[in-house]
This record gives C-alpha cells, sequence and structure tokens, in this order.
C-alpha cells in the first residue's frame, strides 16, 4: 500500500511522465492475473484518454463477473483508480467497485482497506461521494462484522465536515445503514471511540443544506427501520424541521415525527408557553395536521397517509379534524373546555351558509380562540377539499383507517365520506364508496345521507354504481322509509342501466338478509297486494319484480311472519326463483309447505352442520375401507363420488369442500384420466396449501409411473423406453427435491417406496424398472387428503354475450369485428396471466386471446370483473354460423411451486412464469352467431 | 432611516373600491389601479415583479415587488379553496417587509366546500325534478364559470335533460378565455383537457330572452350577481311570482340591491313606477364567494411569513378583529389604514457583503460542526468601494490597497519573586504553563525563552533586586486573548516547587 501512496504523490508532481509509468505497468501485470481482469486491464492501458477509458470501463460494466474473478478485478481497478487524474474515470472506477463488492459470493472485506485507503487521499467531492457510497455497499454486504461496520462508521464520521453537500449526504447514509445499534458498544482494541450515531446525525438537522437535512432525517428513519429505538428528545428537533423552507425536508420530518410518536404515544410533553402538557401522540398529530395545509402537495399527500395509522390520539382530538371552526385552543383545554365548546356553539365565526351571520359576535377572550396552532382542526375538512387529488385520496384513505378503529369518529366522517361521492374525480368517488364500504359495519346511514348516497347510483360509470352496489350489501339503515328509498333507487338504477342486473339483485339479497324487520311493514305495499281483492299476477320475467321479491324472500328467512302476507301467486314465484336463481333465494319454512330442501335449519352453525357431518363421514368410511377388495372400494368410491356431488349442489357452502373431495376419489378410480383431473385440482381452486399440492402431484406421478408401464405393454422396441424410463426418473427426482419437507408425511406411499429403491431403479434395465414400477404401484397404500382451511372452485359466467341473438354479427371478411365479453370470475389467483378468452370457430379453428390486465376489475374479494372485447375475423363464409367462446384457465405446474429454476429436468428457463402448460375450460361456452360476407370489390 | 409607506386610496377599510399607493426603496407603486389602454408603462430597473397564482379568478394573480432586499407582497383577491374549475392560491416562503391581503370574509369560516356544493346540487335538482325554474344571479367571470362546470357535470353524472342557459354578452366571451387558458384551471381540467375541454359545456346553452317565458324546468345564469339591473333583474321579476322556482345568490350582496333586499327576508319589493313586486320564489343563499376565509388569511400569512401585515378591502370593524388575531397568532404588527391614511413601516435592509472563497473557506475549516446558533467570529477586513462592500482577509486587503503590514506587539513584564537562576526560573514557568495550558503548543527553547504558541516569554534577572526575576512577555495583536490571559496567569505567580 505504502507504495502505491508513494506513487500517487509522485503522480501528483510529475503529470507528464505518468501516461510512460501505465505503459510499463502493463507488461508486468498480464501474465499473472486471470483472463477478465487481464483483458480489462489491457483495454484500460490502451485508452489514450480519459473518454476512452470511460468507454472500456462502460462496455465492462455490461457484463457480469464470477465471484472467483471479482478480487482480480478489483485489484487491476485500483491499480487504474491510483493512476488516473481524470476524476469522472475515478468515479466510475469508484462506482464499479460498488457494483462488484455486491455481486453474490463474493466477500469484499479484502478491497475495503483499500477503499478506505483511496478515500483518504482523494480530492474531488463527487468521487469522494461515490467512494463512500462504495463503501456503503461493503458494509451492507457485511452485515455481521462489527469491526468493520465501526471503522466504516468512523471513516463516516471523518467525512461529515466535508464542505460537499453530496459527500455529506453518503456519510449519513452510511451512518444510517451501518451505525451500530447498541449505544454501549466495548471499546474495540484500536481504540476507536464509541460514537453516539443518534446524536451525530441529530447534529445534522441543522445543516445549511437542505439536501443534507433531508438525508440526516432519512438516516435517522433507517436507523429506526433496522431496530434502533430512536431517543424521544428528536421529537423536538423533528418538530422543529417541520417549518424548514424545504419540501423535502419537511416530507422528511412528517415521517420522523410520525416514527418517534408510535415509539412514545403515552409520554407527556409540554405545550410551548404555557404550563399545560399534552400526550406526545396528541401532539404530534396535531403538527401533522397542520401539515394537510401545507404549501407543497408532497407535503400533504405524506401528511394526510400518516394521520391514518395514529390510531392512538385521543378522541377529542380525533373528532377536531371534522370540524374547522372548533376553535378549542391546546392551551386551554383543560381550564376551558367547556367554554370552547361554548365558543363552538355560538359560532364566532359565520360559516357562510346563512346571509347574515358574519357579523362579529361578542368579543372573546383572545386567548381562547387560535387559529393556526390547533392544528388537528378541520385537518381532514382542508385535506378532503384539496386542490390534488392525490391529497385527498390518501385523505380518504386516512379516514378509513382513522374510522375503522374508531366507532364514534366512524359515525362523524360519514357526512365527509358522503360529500366525496360528489368528487369531481372518479377515483376519488370509487375509493370513498370503497371506504365507506369498509367502515359500514360501524354504522347506520341517516335517511339524508342515504339520499345522498343513492343518488350516485344515477352514476353513468359502471365502476361506481357497482362499488355502491357492494356498500349497500353491507349497509345498516335505520327506518323503513330509508329500505323503500333504497329500492326505488335500485330499481331506478335498473331500468336506467339493465346491465347491472346480477348486481342490483345481489345487494337487494342482502339489504333484506340485513333488515327484516324493517321489510315487513313494506311487504303488501312491494307485493301491492290488497286486503280484498285478488291483483294481477306480475310477470315472472321482469327483472325489476325479481329484485323485489329477493329482498322480501330474503328479509322472511328470518322474519317468519312475512310469509303469512303473500299471495299465493307469491308461493309459486318462490319455488320457481328458488330453482332458478338457488344463489339468491335463501329456503324458506313456509307454513303448510313441504320444500325439498328445507330439511336444513338455517341457524345452525356451518361447523355443526349436519352436512359437514355427513361429509366427513363418508371421506372417513372410504378411508378406513380401503382394504376391501377391489371390487367393493369401487362400488364404495362411486357412491361416495355421487353423494359428495349432491352434497355439494345442495349446499353452497360445501360445495368446495366435497366437490374436491369427490374429484380426489375420482381420481383414485380412474388412474388413466388422472392426468387431466390433477391439473384442474392444482388449477382451479384457490386456497389449495402446499399439503394437498404435494398429493396432487403424487398422485400425477403414480399416473405417470401407470402410463409408463402401460406402453411398455404395449409398444415394441426398447428404445422410446428408455427415453421414458429417464424422464420418470428425473421426475421422481424433480418430485424428491420439491417437496423433500413433506415426505415425512407420505410414509408407506408409493412414492416412498419408489425412493428407497432408487438406487436399484437408476441402474436397471427399463423392463426391469417397469416391473418393480408394477408392483409397487400394486402395493402401495391410498393418501388420506388433508381438508383444507378455505378452498374454492373458480369458476366463470359469461355474462355478455348472452347467445340468445338470432341476429348474425356481420362484418367484412379479412377485417376483424370487436366483441364485447364481460363476465365474471369467481375465486380465480392472479386472472390477469390465468384467465384467456377461446373463440372456436366453425371450421374447428380454435384461437386463444390474452386479455389485457387492464380488463380485470377487481370488486370484491375473490371475485373478479373481465370486460374486454376479443376481434373475430374470418373469411367469407356462405351463411351466418356460431362461433363458441368461453373462458380458460391456463396453468403451469411449475409457476406454483416455490424455487421452480430446474423444473422438469431443467429444460424450462427463465420463462417459466409466462409459459402455459395447458388449459382447463371452466366456463360454460356461449354462441355468437356471426356472418362474415365478402368483401365488395 | 429606510421605510416602506402605505397609503390606501380606495381599499382602505372598505370593500367596493380599490387602488393603494406604495412607496418602496425611494420607487412609488400603485397598485390595483386599473390601466390606461394604449400607455405603456416603463418598469424601474431595480424593481422586482413575481406573480403568483391566485385562483380567484382565471388568471388572477397575487404580485410580490421587490427592491433589493425589501419586498411588499399584495394579494389582491386570492383563494385558498380550491374549487371546480381553479386551483387553490400559492405563495412560497418569501418572507416579504409587508403583506398586504384583502379581508373580505375576514370573520367567517366556511364550512367545507363540498357540504355546500352537495346542498346547492340538491336545491337544484330538486327543484328542477318538481318543474320550477331555478335563477342563479352570478357575475360574468369567475363564480359562473365554477357553477357551470359543477351543474355541467351533475347533469352529465345524472343525465337530466332540463336545459341549462347562461346569459350573453360577458358570460360567453369569458367562456371563450377560459377555454384558451386551461393551463390556470385546476388540476381534473387540466388533466381530462385532452379528451375533452371542460369548458364546452354539452348542456349549458346561450339563453334568449324569449326562453324565460317558456314552460318546464330550466336553470338560467344571469348576470348581474347582486340582481340590481340587467337580465337577472328581468328574469327574477318574472319568476318572483311562482313558488315552485327558486333563486340561488352564490355570493355577496351590497346594501341596497335587490339581492341584499330579498336575503334580508323581504317578501314585497318596491320596483320603479310604484309597482310592488311579490318574492313568491324561493330564496336560498349560498357563499360561493372565491375568497379567502379567515382561516384562509391565516394560512397565507403563515405561509408567506412577513414581517407585517396589512388589512384592505374589508369592513373596519370585521377587519379588527381579524387583526387581532394575526398579531396573537404570528407575533407580527398588522395594520388596517382607512383610506388616506398612511402607515409607515421602517425596515432594516440587509447590505450585501460579498465575501472572498478563500476566507470563507479557511473560517470554515476551522469549525469542525455545523450549528446554526452559536454566532461566529471571522477576522477580515470590510472594503468599501463604488457602494460596493466586500470582506477579503487581511492580507488581500493590504495588497490591494498597497499598503504594508505593521505589526502590533504587546509587551509587559511581569516580577517575580524568585531567588533562583533565570534558567531555573524559565524552566519552571516552563513547567508551570505546561500543566496549565494543556490545549497550547507550549515549548522551552534551546536559547532559554518559552514560547506558547507565538508568545514569547524571557526571563531575565532584576537589575537591582536579585531575588526577584523579570518576566517579559510578547504578544502580536491577533493574539492579544491568550496574551492577556498568559499575564494574568503568570503575574497570580508560580506555584511553589514541591
Amino acid at each position: 500500500m505504502a507504495a502505491h501512496l508513494k506513487k500517487r504523490v509522485y503522480e501528483e508532481f510529475t503529470k507528464v511522465v505518468q501516461q510512460q509509468q501505465e505503459e510499463i505497468a502493463t507488461k508486468k501485470l498480464r501474465l499473472t492475473k486471470p483472463s477478465k481482469s487481464a483483458a480489462l486491464h489491457i483495454d484500460l492501458c490502451k485508452a489514450t484518454s480519459p473518454a476512452d477509458a470511460l468507454q472500456y470501463l462502460l462496455q465492462f460494466a455490461r457484463k457480469p463477473v464470477e465471484a472467483e474473478s471479482v478480487e482480480g478485478v478489483v485489484r487491476i481497478l485500483l491499480e487504474h483508480y491510483y493512476k488516473e487524474n481524470d476524476p469522472s474515470v475515478r468515479l466510475k472506477i469508484a462506482s464499479l467497485l460498488g457494483l462488484l463488492s455486491k455481486t453474490a459470493g463474493f466477500s469484499p472485506d479484502c478491497i475495503m482497506d483499500d477503499a478506505i485507503n483511496i478515500l483518504q487521499n482523494e480530492k474531488s467531492h463527487q468521487v469522494l461521494a461515490q467512494l463512500l457510497d462504495t463503501l456503503l455497499a461493503i458494509g451492507t454486504k457485511l452485515p455481521d462484522n462489527q469491526a468493520i461496520q465501526m471503522r466504516l462508521v468512523d471513516v463516516a464520521c471523518k467525512h461529515l465536515t466535508d464542505t460537499s453537500h453530496g459527500v455529506r449526504n453518503k456519510c449519513l447514509q452510511l451512518l444510517g445503514n451501518l451505525g451500530s445499534l447498541e449505544k454501549s458498544v466495548t471499546k474495540d482494541a484500536e481504540g476507536l471511540a464509541v460514537r453516539d450515531v443518534q446524536k451525530i446525525i441529530g447534529d445534522y438537522f441543522s445543516d445549511q443544506d437542505p439536501r443534507v437535512r433531508t438525508a440526516a432525517i432519512k438516516a435517522m428513519l433507517q436507523l429506526h427501520e433496522r431496530g434502533l429505538k430512536l431517543y424521544q428528545t428528536i421529537y423536538t428537533q423533528a418538530c422543529k424541521l417541520l417549518s424548514d423552507d424545504y419540501e423535502q425536508v419537511r416530507s422528511a420530518a412528517v415521517q420522523l415525527i410520525w416514527v418517534v410518536s408510535q415509539l412514545y404515544p403515552e409520554s407527556i410533553v409540554p405545550i410551548p408557553s404555557s404550563n399545560e402538557e399534552i400526550r406526545l401522540v396528541d401532539d404530534a398529530f396535531g403538527k401533522i395536521c397542520h401539515m394537510v395545509s401545507d404549501g407543497s402537495w408532497v407535503v400533504r399527500v405524506q401528511a394526510s397517509k400518516l394521520l391514518g395509522s395514529m390510531e392512538q390520539v385521543s378522541s377529542h382530538f380525533l373528532e377536531q379534524t371534522l370540524d374547522k371552526k372548533l376553535m378549542s385552543d391546546l392551551r386551554r383545554k383543560r381550564t376551558a373546555h367547556e367554554r370552547a365548546k361554548e365558543l363552538y356553539t355560538s359560532g364566532e365565526f359565520s360559516s357562510g351558509r346563512k346571509w347574515g351571520d358574519d357579523a362579529p359576535k361578542e368579543e372573546v377572550d383572545t386567548g381562547a380562540v387560535n387559529l393556526i396552532e390547533s392544528g388537528a382542526c378541520g385537518a381532514f375538512v382542508h385535506g378532503l377539499e384539496d386542490e390534488m387529488y392525490e391529497v385527498r385520496i390518501a385523505a380518504v384513505e386516512a379516514l378509513c383507517m382513522l374510522a375503522q378503529s374508531s366507532p364514534s369518529f366512524a359515525e362523524k366522517c360519514l357526512d365527509f365520506l358522503v360529500d366525496m361521492f360528489n368528487d369531481e374525480i372518479e377515483e376519488v368517488r370509487l375509493q370513498s364508496i370503497h371506504t365507506m364500504r369498509k367502515i359500514s359495519n360501524n354504522i347506520t346511514l341517516r335517511e339524508d345521507q342515504l339520499d345522498t348516497v343513492l343518488a350516485v347510483l344515477e352514476d353513468s360509470s359502471r365502476d361506481i354504481r357497482e362499488a355502491l352496489h357492494e356498500l349497500l350489501c353491507c349497509t345498516n339503515v335505520s327506518t323503513k322509509e330509508g329500505i323503500h328509498l333504497a329500492l326505488v333507487e335500485l330499481l331506478k338504477n335498473l331500468t336506467k342501466y339493465p346491465t347491472d342486473r346480477d348486481s342490483i339483485w345481489k345487494c337487494l339479497k342482502f339489504l333484506g338478509s340485513r333488515h327484516p324487520t324493517l321489510v315487513l311493514p313494506l311487504v303488501p305495499e312491494l307485493l301491492s297486494t290488497h286486503p280484498f281483492f285478488d291483483t294481477a299476477e306480475p310477470d315472472m320475467d321482469d327483472p325489476a319484480y325479481i329484485a323485489v321479491l329477493v329482498l322480501i324472500f330474503n328479509a322472511a328467512k328470518t322474519c317468519p311472519t312475512m310469509p303469512a302476507l303473500f299471495s299465493d301467486h307469491t308461493f309459486r314465484h318462490y319455488a320457481y326463483l328458488r330453482d332458478s336463481l338457488s344463489h339468491l333465494v335463501p329456503a324458506l319454512r313456509l307454513p303448510g309447505r313441504k320444500l325439498v330442501s328445507s330439511a336444513l335449519s338455517p341457524n345452525i352453525m356451518p361447523h355443526e352442520d349436519p352436512s359437514h357431518q355427513f361429509l366427513q363421514q363418508s371421506l372417513e368410511r372410504v378411508y378406513s375401507l380401503q382394504h376391501l377388495d377391489p371390487q367393493g372400494t369401487q362400488e364404495l368410491l362411486e357412491f361416495t363420488i355421487r353423494d359428495l356431488q349432491r352434497l355439494g349442489e345442495l349446499q353452497s357452502e360445501l360445495a368446495g369442500v366435497a366437490d374436491f373431495s369427490a374429484t380426489y376419489l375420482r381420481c383414485q378410480l380412474l388412474l388413466i384420466k388422472i392426468m387431466e383431473e390433477t391439473y384442474k385440482m392444482e388449477f382451479m381452486y384457490s386456497g389449495v396449501e402446499n399439503k394437498q399440492v404435494v398429493i396432487i402431484h403424487h398422485m400425477r406421478l403414480q399416473a405417470k409411473a401407470l402410463q409408463l408401464i402401460v406402453t411398455a405393454r404395449t409398444a415394441r422396441g426398447v428404445d422410446p423406453l428408455f427415453g421414458m424410463c429417464e424422464k420418470f426418473l428425473q421426475e421422481v427426482d424433480f418430485f424428491q427435491r420439491c417437496f423433500i419437507a413433506d415426505l415425512p408425511h407420505l410414509q408407506d406411499s408409493f412414492v416412498d417406496k419408489l425412493l428407497d429403491l432408487m438406487p436399484r431403479l437408476m441402474t436397471s434395465k427399463p423392463a426391469e424398472v417397469v416391473k418393480i414400477l408394477h408392483t409397487m404401484l400394486r402395493q402401495s397404500t391410498f393418501l388420506h387428503l388433508p381438508l383444507p382451511e378455505q378452498i374454492h372452485k373458480a369458476s366463470a359466467t359469461i355474462i355478455e354475450p348472452a347467445g340468445e341473438s338470432d341476429n348474425p354479427l356481420r362484418f367484412t371478411s379479412g377485417l376483424v369485428v370487436a366483441l364485447d365479453v364481460d363476465a365474471t370470475l369467481e375465486h380465480v389467483q392472479d386472472p390477469q396471466s390465468t384467465v384467456k378468452v377461446q373463440v372456436s370457430y366453425p371450421d374447428g379453428q380454435a384461437q386463444m386471446i390474452h386479455p389485457k390486465p387492464a380488463d380485470f376489475r377487481n370488486p370484491g374479494p375473490g371475485r373478479h370483473r373481465l370486460i374486454t372485447q376479443v376481434y373475430l375475423s374470418h373469411t367469407a363464409w356462405t351463411e351466418p354460423c356460431q362461433v363458441e367462446v368461453r373462458l380458460l384457465l391456463a396453468y403451469n405446474s411449475s409457476s406454483r411451486i416455490p424455487k421452480s429454476p430446474w423444473i422438469e429436468g431443467g429444460e424450462m428457463s427463465s420463462q417459466v412464469e409466462t409459459s402455459i402448460e395447458g388449459t382447463i375450460p371452466f366456463s360454460k361456452s356461449v354462441k355468437v352467431y356471426i356472418m362474415p360476407k365478402p368483401a365488395r370489390r | 432611516m429606510p421605510e416602506i409607506r402605505v397609503t390606501p386610496l380606495g381599499a382602505g377599510q372598505d370593500v367596493g373600491r380599490s387602488c393603494i399607493l406604495v412607496s418602496i426603496a425611494g420607487k412609488n407603486v400603485m397598485l390595483d389601479c386599473g390601466m390606461h389602454m394604449g400607455f405603456s408603462d416603463d418598469v424601474d430597473d431595480e424593481l422586482e415583479i413575481k406573480a403568483y397564482y391566485a385562483g380567484h379568478v382565471l388568471g388572477a394573480a397575487m404580485f410580490q415587488i421587490k427592491v433589493g432586499s425589501e419586498s411588499v407582497v399584495y394579494t389582491g383577491d386570492y383563494n385558498m379553496t380550491p374549487d371546480r374549475h381553479l386551483g387553490a392560491a400559492w405563495i412560497d416562503k418569501c418572507r416579504p417587509n409587508l403583506l398586504i391581503t384583502e379581508s373580505t370574509y375576514a370573520t367567517t369560516i366556511r364550512d367545507s366546500k363540498r357540504c355546500r356544493e352537495r346542498d346547492f346540487l340538491k336545491k337544484v335538482h330538486e327543484t328542477v325534478e318538481r318543474g320550477g325554474k331555478v335563477l342563479i344571479p352570478v357575475f360574468a367571470l369567475g363564480r359562473a364559470q365554477e357553477l357551470c362546470i359543477l351543474l355541467e357535470t351533475f347533469w352529465e353524472r345524472m343525465d337530466l335533460k332540463a336545459p341549462i342557459y347562461f346569459s350573453t354578452g360577458l358570460t360567453e366571451k369569458a367562456n371563450h378565455y377560459y377555454k384558451l387558458f386551461i393551463p390556470w384551471t385546476n388540476q381534473k381540467i387540466r388533466k381530462t383537457f385532452v379528451q375533452r375541454n371542460m369548458f364546452e359545456f354539452k348542456h349549458i346553452k346561450a339563453f334568449d330572452r324569449a326562453f324565460a317565458d317558456s314552460p318546464g324546468p330550466m336553470v338560467v345564469f344571469a348576470t348581474p350577481g347582486m340582481l340590481h339591473a340587467g337580465q337577472s333583474l328581468q328574469i327574477f321579476r318574472k319568476w318572483a311570482g311562482n313558488e315552485k322556482n327558486m333563486v340561488i345568490m352564490p355570493g355577496y350582496c351590497v346594501q341596497g340591491t335587490v339581492g341584499h333586499k330579498i336575503l334580508s327576508g323581504q317578501r314585497k319589493l318596491e320596483m320603479e313606477g310604484r309597482q310592488v313586486l311579490e318574492v313568491k320564489m324561493q330564496v336560498e343563499y349560498m357563499s360561493f364567494s372565491a375568497h379567502a376565509d379567515a382561516k384562509g388569511i391565516m394560512q397565507l400569512v403563515g405561509q408567506a411569513e412577513p414581517e407585517n401585515v396589512l388589512l384592505v378591502h374589508g369592513e373596519a370593524k370585521k377587519m379588527e378583529f381579524l387583526k387581532q388575531k394575526i398579531e396573537q397568532e404570528f407575533r407580527v404588527s398588522c395594520y388596517m389604514p382607512a383610506n388616506g391614511e398612511t402607515v409607515t413601516l421602517p425596515t432594516s435592509p440587509s447590505i450585501p457583503v460579498g465575501i472572498s472563497l478563500g476566507l470563507l473557506k479557511r473560517e470554515m475549516a476551522q469549525g469542525l460542526l455545523p450549528d446554526a446558533k452559536k454566532p461566529r467570529l471571522l477576522h477580515g477586513t470590510l472594503i468599501m468601494k463604488d457602494s460596493n462592500f466586500r470582506l477579503v482577509s487581511s492580507e488581500q486587503a493590504l495588497k490591494e490597497l498597497g499598503l504594508a503590514e505593521h505589526q502590533l506587539r504587546f509587551t509587559c513584564r511581569v516580577h517575580l519573586h524568585d531567588t533562583r537562576k533565570e534558567q531555573e526560573t524559565a524552566v519552571r514557568v516552563y513547567s508551570h504553563l505546561k500543566s496549565v495550558l494543556k490545549d497550547h503548543c507550549v515549548q522551552h527553547l534551546p536559547d532559554g525563552s518559552v514560547t506558547v504558541e507565538s508568545i514569547l516569554i524571557q526571563a531575565a534577572a532584576h537589575s537591582e533586586d536579585p531575588g526577584t526575576k523579570v518576566l517579559l512577555v510578547s504578544w502580536t495583536y491577533q493574539d492579544e486573548e491568550l496574551g492577556s490571559y498568559l499575564t494574568s496567569l503568570l503575574k497570580k505567580g508560580l506555584p511553589q516547587a514541591s
């Protein structure tokens, strides 16, 4: 090193000679270095100008370097670094050093000394900053090495006094990332004084450069993130920064204040210029609220966002945020609390809603009214009417979070949320509707509020309307007029936008079941029954009439007196709807009527449900009786499958479980069809856990073994068998690697035995392998399939095209026609990449279309809606014909398994995520009548 | 003494009129006085003018007038709450000497704008649904456009069919300008501008006199806003008799106008020609005024951080209230002169002094940590030349002025009672100083003298009294502090040798 230093000093005085020295150095080094670094070295030596050298370095940076050769490359770079007198080249070298030290598998401690050394002699501020960055990279790579961290922190502290903001920035960043977390680290042998990192960083809160101040705050936040408990004293420092001239400083300071308020919510801070004290979290809340009316919108967004997570704040502070007028002053809140209240009711300030109320009233004690300091006052009012919609959305989100934790606040903020339904930006409207839905458990809507909410039903945006339907599903309404109003508005909505039919029915279902007592008095009016006269029977297919019935039937479920009000045709309609729209119409216990599926009482909790017990029993029966003679097992399985399927049809909540089990049993029966079925099981259900995946894969493996045997029996030659055998063994190997953790659960199974015999299989001939497999398959026991907690079958319904039109869609052949497709998807995970639209033409040609990710909307958990356009085209036809449209679920078995780079015998590469292994149709196909006409010449 | 003088000519404690005269650093500036077409004014070179967005109407601006380091901000009319077509007023921390702000709504803190909008829309919607007509008297600029946008989007969202009209003339022309100056409008209009210019109304058409008599519901925007003359008054007279109709006053009405009368609850109006008009239609007031409310004014003052605040454009009583609040809140002095009354503010303009980079860097290098609170002492020479101030190091100053450097040295004799030889005394002095002055460099030179930094101490025998030694202490002017400390230290005597 000393030699280097000497050389460096020498260079500084004799700049002319330098180039020649470089030339000489080449010859010595070339032979000993590995090829990569050598090539770089030669390149660098060839460089005649700094620009050239930069070019070489840039080229070099594009290629990755293996961990083994990193050190060599670093040495070469350092070598050149010492010689180089152009700062831009040195800068690039410094940045390369940082990049290289990040290389996986390379331990950068060996280059740290050099990096620190060159740092000490560097004059250019930019290069210094870059070098510190490199040190940061080295330090983060070695998080466990205390000594190195100490040393780096020491270096950073030394350079903190640099005149360039860039260097100070990097130093602070380094301190934030590497500063030791424990305050009392024992002094180490080199005698480095233990530094209090927080104190050092805190000193730079008052740096002259705003960028450095920001970096200091960020470093502090970084310390917090790494688990260091910040001192409470930082709070006062941070508060001062709130009035900084620069927005990035203020924005960071808001974050810091938030962090401290979460750390010490209950400590008491004094209010300046008075002798009173309040909780720190309240004080911080007030201060952050104040920032909601900051001059910079970046700060406003930050402040609004953070407010949402300050749940410990006292309720009276929280409620002030919704009232601009409430002037209760922090300073006097205990002594003059009543006075403040009086002030509020007396209305010192006018509201601007009534004419002539702005004449100044009686003079109030000026100490009692404080317009600015009582920061929390009206913070949300300001936030919600902010100029930038980013701020408004952040404010709505914050409201949502706070309202979820405080029911009384939820009640109060309702009016404001309702107001947001009229925002000019659709995104904000949507967000506020969603927010309202989230807090709706805590609130009951007043009639006037409901009125405003319902007015939005006329909105022309479908997303808004559907969000609103979702909201109404879980809203509490206080009066029967409210229910009536909601029904009327929903029906109005239905006539205006008939496509909302399903959504409205669903909405009314929940509205009915939530408010049975409120619906009861409305029934005669809604059904237009008359005490004396028989009224005309309404049209059964009228969506509006169905909507009314859905509301009533769902209310009747928990209100046994209601059916007495029904007229005869209502009962008939009930029977019809119960069959046709069973998901909307519940089973009712109707007097004097025997209903097919009314045996189940709705009050019984799902886990005590007899049908659930039945499911369990039938499954257990199958598992326990597995040693029956083959004929008996098969029969038992067939019966059980039938039972389960029927059960699934009857009990929608058990459909997933029953169907899943049935499918598994069917697999046992039909090992030939197992490939398709296993794929279905894996990809059609959401909520399948790893335990199940193992068993599914195990099943697949068995099927493959069976396939192998079948091929071996039928095929004549031995050659294809070799390949198949090898492939099969590879798959076994793969299975073992993927599910190594689950293997203990697979005791006595096929794969368990198979793995025992693996060494033998590897060396055996195909014929022998087949023989072994054959015996093993016979011996293997039946695996118990553990039921997952939550399982749902993926399904899809195409709403549009309805497939009823007799008018063919005409278009000129060779051109395209856009077909609107609208479908609801249930329980599809990641639909953006898995759901495809298939169009099959009469000539057997089939087309698979990938909808755009933006075409999927997510109206509620587990549900998606696909609204897209499909382009059809074909050559000319003589007459119209039907094409079939259906939805496919694309799957790729490897994508499900974690850590999958060597899947399927290593033939898959990085495209694993995108490739499609196969598809499962999961919707009914819809026929569309089309007619491509020949083009006119 | 430099000062800023402000004399309101029309705007002092008065709402309707304007014009303010400001004298700043010898320049006279007339604010809010209208302009005379055809004249072009020359602006002084030293005068800097900066405009800030004010949000009141399209193109409204607040101005910062700056001469040297003295500055005044005049807000004109501004609005701190964004509305449907304009953003909110914004100012940076320009810390002017004086902020002259309007104070029309000095005692009002408005409710959330959204409540008002919702109320407004609800009232209009209800009236239209029951077949009534809605009259909204507006001024041509500002509120008219805001309400137009509000109703237009509402009509569009709710798919309503009733016609909306605005009176021709000024409003139409104003709309044209709104269409042109999209960058000055709010976020929503700017963002959607590419698809559609929001000021190209779909539902709003130009009004014709004949429409007033046509049956069925309608909404009409008509000028002027206080119902004192013109089209709005004509329509009002036609519709006043029907209780299904409604008039919505969206802003302030001056006393004496029809608007003010009906808002105060008068139901019978005397029109010209002794005619009495009975008002049966509903009268609603809705403050859509685009002026900042008390909280908005306070917010602006907080943002700009001025040294003084001056209130104009407001009623004296209300201003008094706000003045109190400002003084108490921000601890700045606040003025509210009447017309013709002059306010004089002494200013202490800062005088820029150039410092040589070398000197600055040298001084910076001495201090290790930044500490804003601690003033730092700096040695240098101030050169004043052609109204130009420079701070340079003394060496450079000497060089520039062609002067030779004089050394100023203080010497002092300290008598010590010591019977030993001079050398021994020197050694004792050396060890004493060494133990006391730990941070300084104390040296014992071979010739027997002791140095502390650059201070020289020599011991000599007293010519008369052999029991007394004389210590000669000598230091330069620069080391005065250390030197005097040393002498006082030595005067106390040496500790007894152990």
